[in-house]
């Protein structure tokens, strides 16, 4: 009886996953198990934090934003390019976060409005963002980012990583607005039964847009981090982080077909991609391999939380 | 010869269904009754072995069944609840789904059958009505050379005359050598069309007995245990202000030309057959569909309602007949499916936890909603208990206008009685109700004044305390 309340503790399956892998990974390699591996795995999550939440709200409603990744490098790569031209870095940041905006409110726009799948719309996305990327940049990296903007992702306050006091206060932020707000009721409830909430007086559409809004501009704010982190933009960012993205809400418990799940379950989800990917890059696995074990993964989360 | 034997089945360590032994012969209708939950539905999806049985055995003249293909090799046909499945399938390919061969003639003799329904065989399973659905069903029975046939609940989204129709069905299927089970918990049912009544309760079988010989009484008894039903007045009319005026609403293909006032304090029935424009009616009004041309008034102003935001906004509110498809959120909690609403759509809301966890406990108890607590995911009430969640969320937002449609469907009689104390009190209070039903008897019991729906239009109205059940529904034949 005893043992049946532990596994009914929420995330208690996660935490377990987590705390295993910890084990594991600390008894294959002696790098893993210190303080300064581990803030190495918060600073290298951060990111793949940013996207997930944004996730989480789309994959709440039902729906599923494939355009992230691509997203994500636009911000990076405009952003980048503005600074690398001179330009204000507040300018700068707000033109980055305004491209992820728009995108992801044409993706609200074609789902809630046009009724159209998610799937398609994003992945029509996902390909319009990469065009552009790859156009703006003609394949190249943009580099040479002032020492300011480069202490969004490197620099420390008071030894802390920067990065990872701005993902805690993003993830603090939507935590409130997913928990303790009508918007974030109704993002449940619209995953959970469209036509009762259509029926109770919310407005759907809206909700939706706002949703898919949400998503695009995080996407372009982990693109500015990212881009700060590394000190130069990649027109290939991001590349396949859609799948860590949805991987990570689906570890965390969030019902991929809507209405069920929870940003602390997402960001368990973030720290057992981010202690996986840590791990086997200091076991030396190749990052080809890590792409297979990744899909693996996320299959079976599904089949688990199919399962439940 | 169909027998069941020791039958045992718990779901998640509850017992639905304790140690049921029947044996039933063809020939003969059995009209198996009993309150939702009660463990009808789980009986014959055990006798087809669609669900795994605990303990017991099921056998057809001496053969065992353990598969749902040996169940309809051995001739058992179960028509579900469910209808709305298979909505592109073909009606032809329909019928012979399932069958691994079948001749060229029993193809033609189908399609006369259709024929007689007035169906083509190439039409979508989505195009056909409920009673249509159900006949295609009985006709596939045949291709099937089905002994059994199982029918649950029917009837419960079938109208009066439908109802009728395919009773009729079932006795010609009875003269034919065939057995049927029909589940159902409209006892009249059992009295006008089964030989045999069975009763359930909690998963016990707690009667079964010649239908001539038991009385109505003693029915309702056994469905009920210990529980007596309430019987109430007649209601009076009332003279109170309006404070919904209808004028020439038109939808063209729903409904047309009606108007009608609503009073405070007064509760209105409109009964009609199923397809007779009531929930397009409803949902006109409230905002989730738009009408083409007429006006309405609120306290006697023009009101524009758009959507249902702007429907509650006016102070008009409607609970859907569509519980599950429509209603619930079936994976949130008690309090959050309770809640949802009242932040009148506002996407801004702040919640206050304390305040609203105190809300929710209020109402739990105030409509005696059966919850482990109010964090309980809704999915795991009963229908009964789903229902009246909706209620709260319904009266929580305060309005004055309450639309109501179908609000007892599927529901057990003990939940129906509290349901109509509930609209009792929302008169007495004041407030207007709208209460759609196609059960007419219900609807005399509860309303002040009746409208009877027919084809789009208002076709009578009257006072319910100088009709008779009999008037009204040849008014709904006309």
């Amino acid at each position: 009886m005893k043992m049946k309340k532990v596994f009914e503790t929420p995330y208690i399956n996660q935490l377990l996953a987590l705390v295993l892998l910890c084990i594991a990974l600390s008894l294959l390699s002696e790098r893993f198990l210190t303080f300064s591996n581990f803030l190495n795995i918060f600073k290298q999550s951060s990111v793949l934090a940013i996207l997930a939440i944004g996730m989480t709200f789309v994959i709440l409603t039902g729906g599923i934003d494939l355009s992230v990744g691509s997203i994500l490098a636009l911000g990076g790569v405009v952003t980048a390019s503005l600074l690398a031209g001179g330009h204000n870095i507040v300018l700068a940041m707000v033109v980055g976060l305004l491209i992820g905006l728009v995108f992801g409110l044409t993706n609200g726009l074609f789902v809630s409005f046009f009724d159209l799948p998610p799937f398609i719309v994003t992945l029509a996305t996902m390909a319009i963002a990469r065009g552009v990327t790859l156009v703006y940049t003609s394949g190249y990296p943009i580099s040479t980012l002032p020492e300011t903007f480069n202490y969004l992702g490197m620099g420390k306050i008071a030894g802390f990583p920067f990065i990872i006091l701005l993902t805690l206060i993003t993830f603090v932020l939507f935590y409130f607005l997913l928990t303790k707000t009508s918007f974030g009721k109704y993002t449940y409830a619209i995953g959970d039964n469209k036509n009762a909430a259509i029926l109770s007086g919310i407005n759907v559409n809206l909700v939706l847009i706002l949703v898919y809004s949400i998503c695009g501009l995080l996407s372009g704010f982990s693109g500015i981090l990212l881009t700060s982190r590394l000190g130069s933009a990649q027109p290939t960012a991001g590349f396949g982080y859609e799948l860590d993205a949805i991987a990570c809400v689906v570890l965390g418990g969030t019902n991929l077909f809507g209405g069920k799940g929870s940003l602390i379950g997402t960001m368990i989800g973030v720290l057992i991609i981010g202690v996986i990917t840590n791990g086997l890059n200091i076991l030396g696995v190749s990052s080809f391999i890590q792409q297979i074990i990744k899909g693996v993964i996320l299959l079976l989360a599904i089949l688990f939380s199919k399962r439940k | 010869m169909l027998e069941i034997k020791n039958i045992n089945k718990s779901f998640g360590g509850v017992r639905v269904l304790n140690n049921i032994n029947l044996s039933l012969t063809e020939n003969k209708i059995y009209g198996l009754l009993g309150l939702n939950g009660a463990g009808k539905s789980t009986l014959v999806k055990i006798i087809i072995s669609y669900l795994k049985k605990d303990r017991g055995t099921v056998t057809i003249n001496g053969e065992e069944i353990s598969s749902i293909r040996q169940a309809l090799d051995c001739g058992i046909y179960l028509i579900t609840q469910d209808l709305e499945t298979l909505k592109e399938t073909e009606v032809r390919d329909f019928l012979f789904l399932g069958k691994m061969s079948f001749l060229l003639k029993e193809r033609k003799k189908a399609k006369d059958l259709l024929k007689e329904l007035n169906l083509f065989p190439e039409q979508k399973m989505s195009t056909l009505t409920k009673y249509q659905r159900i006949m295609v069903e009985l006709i596939r029975s045949d291709v099937f050379k089905a002994k059994w046939i199982i029918l649950d609940e029917p009837t419960s989204y079938l109208g009066p005359r439908k109802t009728e129709q395919l009773f009729k069905e079932l006795q010609k299927r009875k003269s034919k050598e065939n057995g049927i089970i029909l589940i159902t918990h409209k006892i009249d049912e059992v009295f006008s069309t089964a030989d045999v009544a069975i009763v359930l309760r909690d998963g016990k079988l707690v009667g079964i007995s010649d239908a001539k010989e038991c009385s109505r009484q003693t029915l309702i008894e056994l469905m009920l245990g210990e529980e007596k039903l309430k019987i109430c007045e007649s209601e009076e009319t009332t003279t109170g202000k309006d404070l919904l005026e209808i004028s020439n609403l038109n939808k063209k293909g729903s409904f047309y030309d009606v108007s009608f006032n609503l009073r405070r304090g007064e509760v209105l029935g409109i009964v009609g057959l199923v397809g007779a424009g009531k929930t397009e009616l409803a949902k006109s009004i409230v905002g989730y569909f738009k009408y083409d041309s007429g006006s309405m008034k609120v306290n006697g102003e023009d009101v524009k309602i758009k959507n249902v935001k702007s429907g509650i906004g006016e102070g008009v509110v409607y609970l859907t007949e569509e519980r599950i498809m429509e209603g619930i959120f079936p994976q949130m909690s008690v309090m959050e499916n309770m809640l949802i609403s009242s932040f009148g759509g506002s996407i801004t809301s702040i919640i206050k936890n304390n305040k609203l966890r105190e809300r929710s406990m209020e109402w739990i108890k105030k409509l005696n909603i059966v919850c482990k607590d109010m964090d309980q995911r809704v999915l795991e009430l009963s229908g009964g208990n789903q229902q009246k969640v909706l209620l709260a969320r319904f009266m929580i937002m305060g309005k004055e206008i309450f639309i109501m449609d179908e609000p007892t469907k599927g529901i057990d009689i003990k939940s129906k009685e509290e349901i109509y104390e509930l609209v009792r009190k929302l008169k007495e209070e004041g407030n207007g109700v709208i209460f759609i039903s196609s059960d007419v008897a219900e609807v005399l019991r509860i309303s002040n004044r009746t409208l009877v729906m027919s084809d789009g239009r208002i076709v009578a109205q009257c006072t319910s305390n100088m009709v008779k059940k009999s008037d009204i529904l040849e008014v709904m034949f006309k």
